[in-house]
């Protein structure tokens, strides 16, 4: 059974599932009780499960971050809510020095199942403190698992299993799509880190990509359709744990590759794919791995800028024509 | 703006040494000028500009080796302006399809012959930048590689559409269709540069008629001279090597009694002395070898990537040795040729051969190819098959014999070895034998030659 169901009220219908299910979980955040939430992920909760279970923190992101990190080493599940990734800025110490390290300074006595989760990404106008991809940031840290769901099915899923996983994961989601639609199947849908999705199946060239990205990527593969390439579209959903093995066989099948990131070329997660490419399929490939990313600039605001500084369509199928060494459009 | 190509002069070129440039940049040249010396693996050329202006920009380097099609300049007509140099070799590589034929739009310039007399090569490895495999090395995509090991491809046969004319797989896949690539035995050495000695690595990448990783350093003792090899000895190396480890070669000796031959060409020299005619042994040999494939016509053929062809007309090849190398002008349909007629063309190739002045369509092609080293006094020798031929007939000197007459009496005779090598592919012993002994019957009988 599947329901065609927002992004945002998969990811509550997640959240409502654990709640009923598990109680030591509770959600942690700023104005995610009483005000419903700024995205309204939580919207109506408070009401049904009172102020123990969705709790209203102050604006103090390193404080109530330690706090569910220390709830979390005693048992509990928090699922705290940054309004925004950028404000985790904030909490990284907690997130980095302590979530991602307590399990492995006590020798695996102790866990933290904790889930970070809030809007990540740019593209709606927010400007430089509010635009950035923090994928590759966390990525970089052992001892954290990072996901960043791009349909409403995933992103019911991976909350799903996210809250079960004894370990803290960082949970993107794909801010700008929200409000967007899609079929999610009823019940427990629990999809499995460190398995990517092939999201659009193809021969003649792979697109890689995660979160918005992966729409993108759909859109052009529709074009390069209508010039007779057809274009892979993997989903990466887990970039921590990573799923090396759906990209080396997609590359082993088509010859090239193109990985699409928000973020910033360096140090990002395209480079870590072109490099596993090139790793476990080098005697597959045809052309190097191109990598599509977002400009070298702080996010900027004016919405001409923010289109151009953020990857489009355009660049993804050029990008995908120069490993097919077509001529670009 | 006119691009000047490195002009194709024959169907086996497949890159040129650009060895001297005549015009400076920015000099002004006119139609027909002179700009720049190309050597290929056979003779060495003055470019021409064909059209007038000013040479603008000198893409290819001296010493550089590039691709057939490829610009190596551009003249630059009043108010032009330079264009980017294009990195691929997409839009080059369609102008070599047309060759130096001159049809407009292609190619801007024209080699002509001017038999430099020297070839002062400069065979520097420069010319990595432009050319896929400028230096022996090959830009391949990895799955190239693969594909042409698991198929056993020659990627030396295949152009590379890629950027800087890496060849990609959609080449690959082409030339798979077409057959084109198949690493062959049979005379596909008629490439350039692309021969595959045995000790060689099975990467098309390594090879090269010279392995440095093979070989050992010179030892720099005093009373050593360090000589490069010409790109002539280069390709007729690379071109012997293919041949002699990848056609199973069988002989066959003959020894002609050459008397009545010679009694018939003293005749026919003094009836044609007033003509300027003189005819050589050699004349007598090839028509002789010509006549004889009438009967034996298998071994006129072409060793193939689909089979052997057969050639009706006998187009026969002339080993010519040159200071430098060596070199096999062709005498199209000697068949239908006299005596006199194969005379003059023999020497005319001949002569302006060693002047290095042959074109390029005068020494391609040809069927079969005889060798004479009987001007040394060599008693007896094997010739290596010039690919893609069937067989070539070694000529030796004639030498006075003592020899038996029909009653048994002990004569003098004028006796001449000769010795067929041929492509047991194409010919089994009994052939080789039967055409070896068709020879010998049509030199002994002279009268043969006329008919």
């Amino acid at each position: 059974m599947a329901e065609t169901k927002t992004y945002r009220e998969a990811l509550r219908e997640a959240m409502v599932h654990e709640l009923d299910n598990d109680e030591s979980v509770v959600l942690m955040g700023e104005d995610i009780g009483v005000y419903g939430g700024t995205h309204l992920i939580t919207d109506g909760l408070y009401d049904e499960y009172g102020p123990n279970r969705i709790m209203d923190v102050p604006i103090s992101e390193n404080g109530f971050t330690g706090a569910a990190v220390g709830m979390a080493m005693m048992g509990m599940r928090p699922v705290v809510e940054m309004m925004t990734w950028n404000f985790s800025f904030l909490a990284a110490d907690q997130i980095i020095q302590n979530a991602a390290k307590v399990r492995y300074f006590s020798g695996g006595q102790v866990e933290v199942p904790l889930v970070i989760r809030g809007p990540n990404g740019g593209g709606v106008q927010l400007s430089a403190q509010h635009t950035h991809s923090l994928e590759s940031f966390y990525g970089h840290f052992p001892g954290l698992k990072v996901v960043a769901p791009v349909t409403p099915n995933d992103v019911k899923g991976m909350m799903l299993t996210a809250i079960r996983d004894p370990n803290p994961v960082i949970f993107l989601e794909a801010g700008a799509l929200y409000g967007t639609k899609g079929e999610v199947e009823e019940g427990d849908n629990a999809v499995p880190f460190g398995k990517a999705r092939v999201a659009r199946e193809g021969s003649d060239v792979t697109l890689i990509a995660y979160g918005r990205q992966v729409n993108l990527c759909l859109r052009a593969a529709d074009t390069l359709s209508e010039d007779g390439f057809e274009a892979e579209v993997i989903d990466l959903r887990s970039l921590r744990p990573f799923d090396e093995d759906t990209i080396v066989e997609s590359v082993e099948k088509t010859h090239r590759a193109v990985a699409v990131q928000e973020q910033w070329r360096w140090f990002g997660v395209a480079s870590e794919v072109a490099a596993i490419i090139q790793d476990r399929a080098f005697d597959s490939l045809d052309a190097p791995v191109e990598r599509v990313s977002g400009a070298e600039v702080p996010g900027p605001y004016a919405r001409n800028l923010e289109l151009m500084a953020f990857p489009s369509e355009k660049q993804v199928t050029n990008a995908a024509r120069r490993v097919l060494y077509e001529e670009e459009k | 703006m006119p691009e000047v190509i490195m002009p194709k002069m024959g169907d086996a070129m497949e890159e040129g040494t650009l060895l001297q440039w005549l015009k400076s940049e920015g000099e002004e040249v006119s139609e027909g000028d002179p700009i720049a010396e190309i050597e290929t693996d056979k003779v060495t050329m003055e470019l021409e500009a064909e059209d007038a202006g000013t040479l603008a920009q000198l893409i290819a380097s001296e010493g550089q080796d590039v691709p057939v099609g490829e610009a190596i300049a551009f003249i630059q007509g009043e108010g032009e302006e330079v264009p980017e140099v294009s990195e691929g070799g997409g839009e080059a590589e369609d102008e070599a399809e047309e060759g130096g034929e001159e049809d407009g739009g292609g190619a801007q310039a024209t080699a002509t012959e001017t038999g430099a007399p020297e070839e002062e090569e400069t065979e520097e490895e420069t010319g990595g930048q432009t050319d896929g495999r400028a230096d022996g090395h090959f830009r391949a995509s990895p799955i190239v590689r693969r594909l042409a090991e698991e198929n056993d491809l020659d990627l030396a046969k295949i152009d590379g559409s890629g950027p800087a004319g890496r060849i990609v797989e959609r080449d690959v896949r082409g030339a798979m269709e077409s057959g084109t690539a198949q690493r062959t035995e049979d005379g596909a050495a008629q490439e350039d540069g692309v021969a595959a000695p045995e000790q060689a690595q099975p990467q098309q990448a390594e090879m090269q008629g010279f392995q440095p990783a093979r070989l050992p350093e010179p030892t720099e003792e005093p009373g050593t001279q360090l000589v490069e090899p010409t790109r002539m000895m280069q390709v007729i190396g690379e071109r012997m090597t293919e041949a002699q480890q990848h056609i199973p070669h069988f002989y066959a000796t003959v020894e002609v009694r050459m008397d009545a031959a010679m009694a018939l060409r003293k005749q026919l020299n003094e009836q044609l002395e007033e003509e300027g005619v003189k005819l050589s042994v050699n004349d007598f040999v090839m028509k002789a070898c010509a006549v004889a494939l009438r009967s034996y016509p298998n071994l006129n053929a072409l060793y193939t990537t689909r089979g052997v062809e057969l050639h009706e007309k006998v187009d026969m090849a002339m080993a010519v040795a040159l200071d430098q190398g060596l070199i096999t002008p062709v005498i199209r349909d000697i068949g239908s040729k006299g005596l006199a007629a194969i005379s003059q063309e023999s020497k005319d190739l001949a002569t302006r051969a060693r002047d290095g002045k042959l074109q390029p369509d005068e020494y391609q092609g040809g069927t079969i190819t005889v060798s004479n080293m009987g001007m040394f006094g060599i008693e007896s020798f094997t010739a290596i098959i010039n690919p893609p031929q069937a067989a070539i007939v070694a000529v030796s000197s004639i030498a006075k014999r003592p020899d038996y007459d029909e009653n048994g009496q002990v004569v003098p005779a004028s006796m001449m070895k000769l010795t067929l090598s041929a492509d047991h592919r194409i010919a089994n012993g009994r052939d080789g034998a039967l055409y070896m002994a068709e020879v010998k019957r049509v030199l002994e009988n002279p009268v043969m030659l006329m008919v």
